[in-house]
This record gives structure tokens, sequence and C-alpha cells, in this order.
């Protein structure tokens, strides 16, 4: 790409180096550069998240499944690690995808049956490789790649869905059991991750060495998700959030060798809790304010509810009595209820002595017509729009990280997922309350200077 | 793989003086709102339905159902213009806003009944306002106060027949206009949401509309359902999301192109992001899930085009489509597809996706720029269809990315990837 149009102020500058990108010093907008704004947007990314998932582990029920696509013509290695939904890393595994490779995992089959990927797995001797596809990355060593496990052994499966359902981490080995990682549910419940990493090896995000030895750069991967109940028949699908790594590219040891070329400008990024706050991973951010549309009851006995995903405060040293509080109970600083003639309703205000804080996991599904979590609607009023100022009050002048999804059902045979709308980037600082709140500001977009 | 170009490098000190969403060297350059050319699902100043269908002969059949968000406190006018397949602009009419405000459309109210906002309209005489809500020193509510909640019927009869026969009657003075359509069976084509700063009655396309009407506001935010009770299917998807994003100071926009700058002879005034072209989206082919793709496309007609000069957004060119099986297998690829402005097109459609194999499953790559070869990329938006569910196809670059070259799959030499940073 060529620069098109030039600052005046820049252009003598300009003169003496060379200009490849599409930047505007003070232009609007100050970029049109692929994979260089806080933006997220449904464009190839180097981590994918899947904000909440929910397995029955019986045969006929609930399930997840996820797609992920490499749309690049070089092989690539996907790390997938499941969370509980308090944050807690139950189980993480390896997927090579060869360029233009796709592979769709039911998380029932890993859940409740220890199947990764049927039937031979998808290591590098295993995995096809088109007409198209080439033969290796420079930037990935395959050398543990070439059978990939396409089963889990039955003491893990049982590990994971203890985990999963009863937020129960079995002792296993020298790994100490640990009670509390999660919630208790009917369900296998949490949140998945996948990352583009440089080798198959078996690392957390919630290591720190993660990010200096396996994390890569490579804004390669596209997926989405699909929520099935076969029994009830409902099927919604929505694409996975996109993390796009900004800059993109090169190795761990390319960007720590050549620190000035590699500078990542986010204040904080996603992985930012495991690495005490650097921003090795170079993924940007997730937004703290949303605006969700809600409808519920009415002729077609709509039912509204919310997949949220949090940024908790865990990470892997996290001791085993603090999952709750650090992964399980996340204040929420404003939720707003609009009806369809603008009247806000809100959740009371504290009282004396109750406290009446309003708080979610790391990863929850939620009903509107929870009132002990959002706002009852004392009109009638059956449809609206949410504003979720999600952020979790730490006053630290960064907005926690969040993501909403809105999920609707009705006439018990309708059901859709859609991503929320933000209300600004995860580069945008934190939100007091609002007016509705007592607080000094109206509702709205953050503002466009960060 | 090491796609990044690199900045080009100014001292820290000069980027800081500059502002302070400007680095000078490394990424993102910005971490500011509404300050790149990503389309994100976020407030915004134009919304596109890339794609409605209704059936108007039958309620509780095909409909498209629409719901914008005003986020912000103050008031805002929306102009709602349906445009055919073929991209005539049909219909327009404003809807008021007040701060905080939600109106929902189903466009069988409007095709088939005529009804725009049942009951009363949404004017700014008889919409509610909320405690929150203020109003807009901006806007000229002059000609707002009591906007139509009915449609006359002559006008219906007129829209029916240009979106579903692709022919516009003669009105009054008006000359008739055949072809600007295709012929269906229900009423298709595709709507655009402005913010604007008059309860005027100009189109996007019509001279005067980005000068004198258009609003540059990114307040609006929005959602569509495809919904069909007889059948007992529903998908939704959000709108898409495009932001105003120009200069304060002199209203200027550094986008090579706009959204809207078909209408301006290629200029920029309107500030609209860009789409992109290039688009990687999954499809199933089984006997219980088929995959359909929702396309728009930017055609060739601009402002003042004649009726004669319509027919040729039916079948626009299409640079390349590759479609991969899972196992990677190139399944067909073609360099010679047209498809209209907007389209609802099945994987199984032969014509669009030629497939040699006997996969199932897989994703398709789409280059739907036009060909032209003029450096410029046109505009395109992808959304899968699998009728329980419906998601936008992953971009392969920004709107502001440059056109891309046959791929090495049909014998060019470009690698099937995203684009270069």
């Amino acid at each position: 790409m060529h620069n098109k149009r030039i600052p005046v102020l820049l252009a003598v500058l300009l003169l003496t180096f060379p200009t490849f990108a599409e930047t505007f010093a003070t232009g609007g907008p100050h970029t049109t550069n692929n994979d260089d704004s806080c933006d997220i947007a449904l464009l190839p990314a180097a981590t994918l998240l899947l904000p909440y998932f929910e397995v029955d582990t019986r045969p006929g029920g609930e399930t997840t499944l996820f797609t992920i696509t490499n749309v690049t013509n070089q092989p690539q290695v996907a790390r997938v690690t499941l969370w509980t939904d308090r944050g807690y890393m139950v189980v993480n595994f390896n997927i090579f995808l060869t360029g233009y490779d796709t592979q769709s995992i039911n998380l029932f089959d890993i859940i409740a049956r220890g199947i990764i990927a049927p039937d031979l797995g998808t290591g590098e001797a295993v995995s096809e490789r088109g007409d198209f596809s080439e033969a290796g990355n420079p930037l990935v060593d395959l050398s543990a790649c070439d059978e990939l496990p396409g089963v889990i052994p039955n003491v893990y499966v049982q590990r994971l869905q203890k985990t999963l359902k009863e937020g129960l981490a079995p002792a296993f080995g020298n790994i100490p059991g640990c009670a509390g990682v999660g919630g208790q549910h009917e369900n296998a419940v949490g949140y998945a991750t996948i990352d583009v990493v440089r080798k198959c090896g078996v690392l957390a995000p919630d290591s720190p060495q993660y990010y200096e030895q396996d994390i890569l750069w490579e804004n390669v991967l596209t997926g989405d998700f699909q929520q099935v109940h076969s029994g009830n028949n409902y099927a919604q699908g929505n694409p996975l959030v996109h993390i796009r790594a900004v800059p993109e590219g090169g190795s761990i040891q390319q960007r720590l060798a050549d620190p000035a070329s590699y500078t990542v400008n986010f204040e904080r990024t996603f992985y930012g809790r495991y690495q005490s706050g650097e921003t090795l991973d170079g993924r940007q951010p997730l937004p703290a304010r949303f605006a969700a549309r809600w409808i519920s009851g009415g002729t077609g006995s709509f039912k509204t509810s919310y997949k949220i995903w949090r940024e908790g405060r865990t990470d892997g040293a996290t001791p085993c009595d603090q999952w709750e509080v650090r992964g399980g109970k996340l204040p929420i600083t404003e939720i707003t209820a609009f009806d369809e003639e603008e009247n806000p309703f809100t959740v009371a205000e504290p009282i004396c002595c109750i406290n009446t804080r309003k708080e979610l996991p790391s990863a929850s599904l939620s009903s509107v017509a929870n009132d002990d979590l959002y706002p009852p609607i004392p009109n009638g009023a059956v449809a609206g729009w949410m504003y979720l100022n999600l952020d979790n009050l730490e006053n630290d002048d960064i907005a926690s990280q969040n993501w909403v999804v809105t999920s609707m059902r009705a006439e018990e045979r309708f059901s859709t997922d859609i991503d929320a709308t933000a209300l600004g980037n995860g580069c945008s600082p934190e939100v007091a309350q609002s007016e509705v709140y007592e607080g000094n500001d109206p509702i709205g977009p953050s503002p466009n200077g960060n | 793989m090491n796609r990044s170009f690199k900045l080009f490098a100014l001292s820290l000190s000069l980027a800081l003086s500059l502002g302070s969403s400007l680095f000078a060297a490394n990424a993102p350059s910005t971490i500011a709102n509404d300050d790149s050319c990503d389309v994100a699902v976020m407030p915004a100043a134009t919304l596109l339905l890339p794609y409605f269908e209704v059936n108007f002969r039958q309620n509780q059949s095909e409909t498209t159902v629409l719901t914008i968000t005003n986020v912000t406190s103050t008031a805002q006018v929306a102009r709602v213009t349906f445009w055919t397949d073929r991209s005539y602009p049909v219909i327009n009419f404003n809807l008021y806003l007040t701060g905080y405000d939600t109106i929902r459309l189903n466009l069988f109210d409007i095709i088939a009944r005529g009804i725009i906002a049942p009951d009363l309209g949404t004017g700014s005489a008889i919409s509610p306002e909320g405690p929150y809500s203020g109003p807009n020193p901006n806007l000229d509510l002059s000609r707002c106060d009591e906007l139509p909640g009915a449609i006359p019927q002559v006008y219906v009869r007129r829209m029916q027949e240009a979106l579903a026969n692709g022919n516009v009657p003669a009105f009054g003075s008006l000359p008739g206009c055949p072809n600007v359509g295709g012929v269906h069976t229900n009423a298709v084509g595709y709507a655009t949401i402005d913010v604007v700063r008059t309860c005027g009655f100009l189109f996007p396309s019509d001279p005067g509309y980005i000068e004198n009407e258009i609003a540059f506001d990114n307040a609006l935010t929005g959602d569509y359902e495809q919904v069909n009770p007889t059948a007992g299917t529903e998908a939704s998807n959000p709108l898409v999301h495009l932001r105003a994003i120009r200069k304060e100071s002199n209203g200027k926009t550094e986008f090579p192109r706009t959204f809207y700058s078909r209408y301006q002879n290629g200029g920029t005034a309107d500030a609209r992001q860009p789409l992109p072209s290039t688009f990687a989206a999954r499809w199933v082919d089984e006997p219980s899930k088929q995959t359909s793709y929702k396309i728009w496309r930017e055609g060739v007609t601009g402002a003042n085009a004649a009726c004669g000069d319509y027919p040729a957004n039916g079948a626009i060119p299409v640079s390349e489509i590759v479609v991969w099986d899972e196992e990677e297998n190139v399944e067909g690829a073609t360099t010679s597809a047209t498809l209209p402005e907007a389209a609802l097109v099945s994987i199984a459609d032969p014509s669009v996706f030629p497939r040699a194999g006997n996969a199932t499953a897989g994703w398709t790559y789409f280059n739907l720029d036009n060909g032209a070869l003029d450096g410029k990329a046109t505009q395109n938006w992808v959304i899968v269809s699998n009728r329980a569910s419906d998601n936008d196809a992953a971009a392969l670059g920004n709107g502001c990315t440059p056109e891309t070259a046959t791929s090495v799959v049909s014998g060019g030499g470009v690698v099937i990837g995203p684009a270069g940073n």
C-alpha cells in the first residue's frame, strides 16, 4: 500500500523515510491500515474467544460446537483452552491446521466422551494437506505436532466434568485438588480461548511463560459457534470474538530483539492479567460497556438472556480459596434498562446494611427476567435495550474487559445469538455510574479520543 | 506469517505533540474510538440491512424485522431508504428517535400494509420522551412533528411492484421505469438507515443529500430478524454499522472512498467507512442444513442514474469465488460469476459456486471486487445464512484495502489470505 494523502505538517519528514502505512497525523481517521486499531471487528485474528459454553454431558441435550478456519496457506497450531466460569484453566490441547484448514469441535465430544477430533486427531502426520497448502511455516515448530491426541484419557474426562459442573478440581498427580474454582451447574459451563501458537506445547495462557515461549502474533484464524439443543430443537450461532494481535507478526525472538519495531501501543491487552500487566501478547483488549436489546414476554413468549464474559482478577497463582471472590463475584458498575419509550429502570440503590451490589462471574448466561440482577420493569413493557457498564469498579483508570452476546428465544422454537453493541473500544477508559444512578454523565458512546 | 508493513519512524516527541492517540511507530497507530477503517458493531451513523425479503401477500410468512436504537441522550432523525436489488431507491421515510429511543419496524407492515410505525407514527410531537432524553441542537425538527404512520395505497402498490417485479409504475409526472430490480416471488431489496439533520425527502442518491441532509453522529445501533412463522424459521444478526469518521475542524475524512462515494462522483463528504471486498465464509451442504449467503454489493450507478442504467446492477461481475472443503481441497472456483446488488444465493447454486467434489462442508473465499481494476476495491458485505442463524462472514481486509487480483487457484498470482497490514 502507498500513502495517498500525506499531511503537510509531516511532508518534509516523510521525504526522508519510507512510507508504507496509511496513517494520518492529524486526520480522521488516523489510520486506514488493517490490524491497526483497538476496535474489535470480524477480521482474521490471533485469538478467538468463545465467551460462554454449556454442555449437557448426557446425549441429546445442550451442547456448544465451534468451528475454526485457518485462512492462510501456511500451517498453524491453535491452542484451545477450556476455563471454568470463574476463569480456572481446566484443560488445553493443540489443533494442527494445515493451510486453509477448517476444524469443527463439538464440546460434547470432548467433555462427555473425551474425543477431541474424530477420528484420527489433528496431527501433522494425519491431517490432509490441500494442493494450495504449504508444508511448513517458518514461525512454527511442528516437531511435537505429528500425532496430536484424538482421545483424552478417562481420568482427565472425569476431572473435566467435575471441574466444569461442580467447580471442584480433583487432585491429580502432584497437582493438589482445588474447590470453588467454578460454580455449580447442572451442565458443564465455562468459556474457551483459541490462540495461535508456535508449537504443540502444554503451557496454558495462565502461565507467564506462555507469552515468552508459545504464543504467536499471526492474525490468521476465524471462527464461529453454535449452541444447539437437539432435544428442544434449538440452534443459534454467532461468530467467536475475534481478537487481533497488534502489531502482527514476528517470532518471540524477533520481537524481543527488536522491541522498537514491535512496540504494543495498547495500555493493557486481553491477556495482560497473566503477565503482571505486561502486553507481550499484543492482543486487543475488550470493551467494558455495551448496549443490548431485550424482549421479555409478549405474544411470542420472548425470553432474552445475555451470555457475558468478564475479565476476572485471577491468574495462574490464585489460591484455591480466592476463586469465588476473584472469578465468581465480579462487581458491576451499572445496569440500566430502557423500555421502548425511553423510560429508564435501575436496580435499587444501596440501602443501609444491605448489599445490593450486582455481581457476575467470568462466564455466565443470565436472563433479563432475573430481578436479582437486572432491573425490574414495573410498567409492563416487554422490550427495550439494556445499558451494561461491566467495569469491575476497581477505580484504576482502566476499564476491565467484557463481552456480551444477546441470546433470544421465542415461542419455544425460535432462537438467536447476536453480539451486543460495544459503546467504546477496549482502550476506552473506565466510565463511572451515569446520571441515571446519580452520577454526572449521560449514558452514551465513549468519546472519540481515548 | 510476517505481513507487517512497518510504520515510518517519527520521533515520539513529535507524535505526542500531534495528539495523544497517535503513536510514533509500531501499532496500533491509534487507540481512539471511531478512528479506523475497521467495521465493528459500535454505534454508527449509517446502518445497512444488506438483504431483506418480505412475502407481502401473506401474513405470518417470510418477513424482515428491523430494530433501531438511539444510544445517545439527544434526539436523532433516521432516514430509512428501501432500495431494489439493483439499487433503485424505491421509498424513504424519516424516523424521529428521542434520546435512548428504540423503534421496531416489521417490513411486512410497511410493504404489505403501508404502515410505518404503528399506531401513531414517530413524529417529534407524538413520540414519548424519557426523563433523560434531551434535544439535539443540530437538528432542524420543523418537519418532524407528525411523521406519517401510514403510506398512501398508491405508494404501497408502487413499492410492491418495484421490489417484487423490478418495475416502477409511472406516477403523476414521474415516468415509469422498468427493470430496476429483479423479478421475485417476494419483495426483495436492501435498506439503509442514515442519521440526518432534517425530516426531508431526499434519497442518498439525490444531489444535495450529502451536502444538506446527512449528519455525522455515530449514535445508532440496530439488528434485524428474518422470520417465517409458518415455516418456523428465524435468524438474526446485527445490521452493518458504518461509522462516520472525519476531522472535526474541517469535516474532511482520510478514507480514500466512502460508503456513499458513488453518489458523489467519488467524493467522500459523507465520511462513512467503506466496506471490504474479500471475505471468508463457512458453508454446510447437508440434507438437514444448507448454507445460503446474503450478499450486498456496491453497484455501478451513481447520482442521477437513468432508468436504463439499473439493469447493470443486476449482474455485477465477481472477481473470484473459491470453495474449499474441510480437507483443504478446492471444491470449485470461478472468475466469471455475477451477482446483483442484493442477493440470497445458495451454496448449491452452480452458477455461483461450481463444485466438483462431494464435500458437505468447508469455507468459501469471496473476492467480490467487480474486477474493474481501477485501484479501488468495490464494497461488499456477506452474511452466512443457515436459516436458524445468520452470521457475518469474516472480512479479510478492511474497506480501505486495495483491490485484490486473482489468486493462484484461478491462475493468478495472489495467495489467498488476509490482506497485508
